[in-house]
């Protein structure tokens, strides 16, 4: 018990070192679990357009992403309506 | 790709002025952008009057004295030449002889540096105590 | 030159990505596993510092790949702006945010590492000043892309923006040698050899490495997620228009 005692202490420096590895660790871990899940929530959303449409829809997007890389209103002048 | 070329002409040319650039307002800052003089740099160019600033170098070996509870005189060295500082208030837990030192204050009438804050500057090797203890055992240690 | 047209192909990276990402990931798990482990529990503690130094094995980690990946920014926002490569600039766009988190993990981690060694939490030594301005450019591009709407615009923006940032690695990198600072010289890139003893120099490589695949990893879920959801907005703009 001591011993676990003396090693969370860290000499006297515990308020210096643990802060600073939660922070660094917690920062790490949140950024994966907000990017995952606004992954799961666009795919989600990608699924549903596409189902509404699906051959139309996904023939324009991709090509819509492929000649300009960006989905805004200067990539659909290239699309034929 | 001519269109190509010529993009990658102007992004080249851009940074290449803007190093320059850079260089030259860094080049013109020079002595402003100084975080501390050592005690050579105050001898030759003087103190700064009714200003304060920093003073930094290395706490000459034997030199500090506790004087009172919390009031400490010390000297600071940058091999060439050296400063005397006096200072009332905690010590940071890196200070100690031989090592670097950043003292914040003015100068005083009789030339005493009277500090306000003393922060410590560690050096750039990292050790275990054990490898400190065999060092100076063996005689290879040269700080303290 | 075709080979590299593949990859500017957003399906081509979705498909090379997903192969790659499981081992990224599971490497990230193992080097910052073993580094947490080695930092915390084998390394010594310092001989003046004595455990405070411990913040090192998470600060200096912090530090390098926020500059690392300033300067991946960088070069692919170079990228886009010559060849237009439309993967480039999801990659400048996704580091940012990564980038900007490891600047402020290491300002936070060395102010919490200041304080009982040199006695301040912040000082505007040289050091702290050119990573703090990283900070603000990093934060300026994240606001940049958010607020310019158009694709193109904002891509172009956003990279002139980085191009004109990156003067300022080689300040920070230099800034303790050009000028008096509170920081010491860098102790493990140096002529010599590292300064610093192999049971210390093991813990901060492997979480160095670590942080970088961590970084890898994590640019992958995100460039994902802006390839779906560019395309998931194309896909709105189509819609309303019928």
């Amino acid at each position: 018990m001591d011993a676990i005692s003396d090693y969370l202490a860290m000499g006297g420096f515990a308020a210096y070192v643990w802060p600073a590895y939660v922070i660094t660790v917690g920062a790490m871990v949140g950024m994966i679990v907000v990017t995952l899940r606004d992954l799961r929530r666009d795919r989600k959303a990608l699924a549903e357009l596409e189902a509404q449409n699906p051959m139309r829809n996904a023939r324009r997007a991709a090509r819509a992403t492929q000649t300009t890389g960006i989905a805004g209103p200067e990539g659909d002048d290239r699309i034929d309506p | 790709m001519t269109r190509k070329r010529q993009r990658m002409i102007y992004v080249v040319a851009g940074m290449v002025a803007l190093g320059f650039a850079t260089g030259l307002v860094l080049f013109s800052l020079g002595d402003n952008l100084v975080f501390f003089y050592s005690p050579t740099d105050v001898l030759q160019k003087g103190a700064p009057a009714n200003r304060t600033f920093r003073i930094g170098g290395l706490v000459e070996m034997g030199s500090v004295e506790h004087v009172a509870a919390d009031q400490v005189r010390f000297v600071v060295t940058d091999t060439a030449n050296t400063m005397k500082v006096s200072y009332q208030g905690v010590l940071p837990s890196l200070f100690r002889e031989g090592q670097g030192v950043v003292a914040e204050g003015r100068v005083d009438a009789a030339g005493v540096f009277v500090a306000q804050q003393v922060l410590a500057k560690h050096d750039e090797t990292y050790m275990p105590p054990e490898v400190v203890d065999a060092l100076k055992k063996s005689g290879e240690w040269r700080g303290n | 030159m075709a080979g590299l047209h593949r990859f500017a192909n957003p399906g081509t990276f979705v498909r090379i990505s997903a192969k790659v990402l499981p081992w990224l990931a599971g490497l990230t798990a193992i080097l910052i596993g073993v580094g947490l482990y080695q930092a915390l529990l084998v390394a010594p503690p310092e001989a003046y510092q004595g455990n405070v130094a411990r913040i090192m094995y998470l600060h200096v980690p912090s530090a390098w790949n926020a500059m690392m990946i300033y300067g991946a920014m960088a070069v692919a926002s170079a990228t886009w702006l010559i060849w237009k490569h439309p993967v480039a600039d999801v990659a400048a766009q996704a580091s940012a945010p990564i980038g900007a988190m490891f600047t402020l993990t290491a300002l936070l981690t060395g102010s919490l590492w200041g304080k009982p060694t040199w006695g301040t939490f912040w000082v505007w030594d040289a050091r702290i000043t050119s990573v703090t301005i990283m900070l603000f450019i990093y934060f300026g591009y994240i606001a940049l892309r958010a607020a310019i709407e158009d694709g193109e615009r904002s891509a172009k923006a956003g990279a002139i923006l980085a191009l004109v940032g990156s003067v300022n690695l080689p300040i920070i990198h230099y800034s303790v040698v050009w000028w008096n600072t509170l920081h010491q010289p860098a102790s493990v890139l140096r002529a010599g050899g590292p300064a610093i003893v192999a049971s210390m120099l093991v813990p901060l490589l492997l979480l160095a490495c670590g942080f970088t695949t961590y970084y890898l990893t994590l640019l992958i879920w995100r460039m994902q997620r802006e390839i779906v959801g560019r395309r998931v907005r194309s896909l709105r703009v189509l819609q309303a228009q019928g």
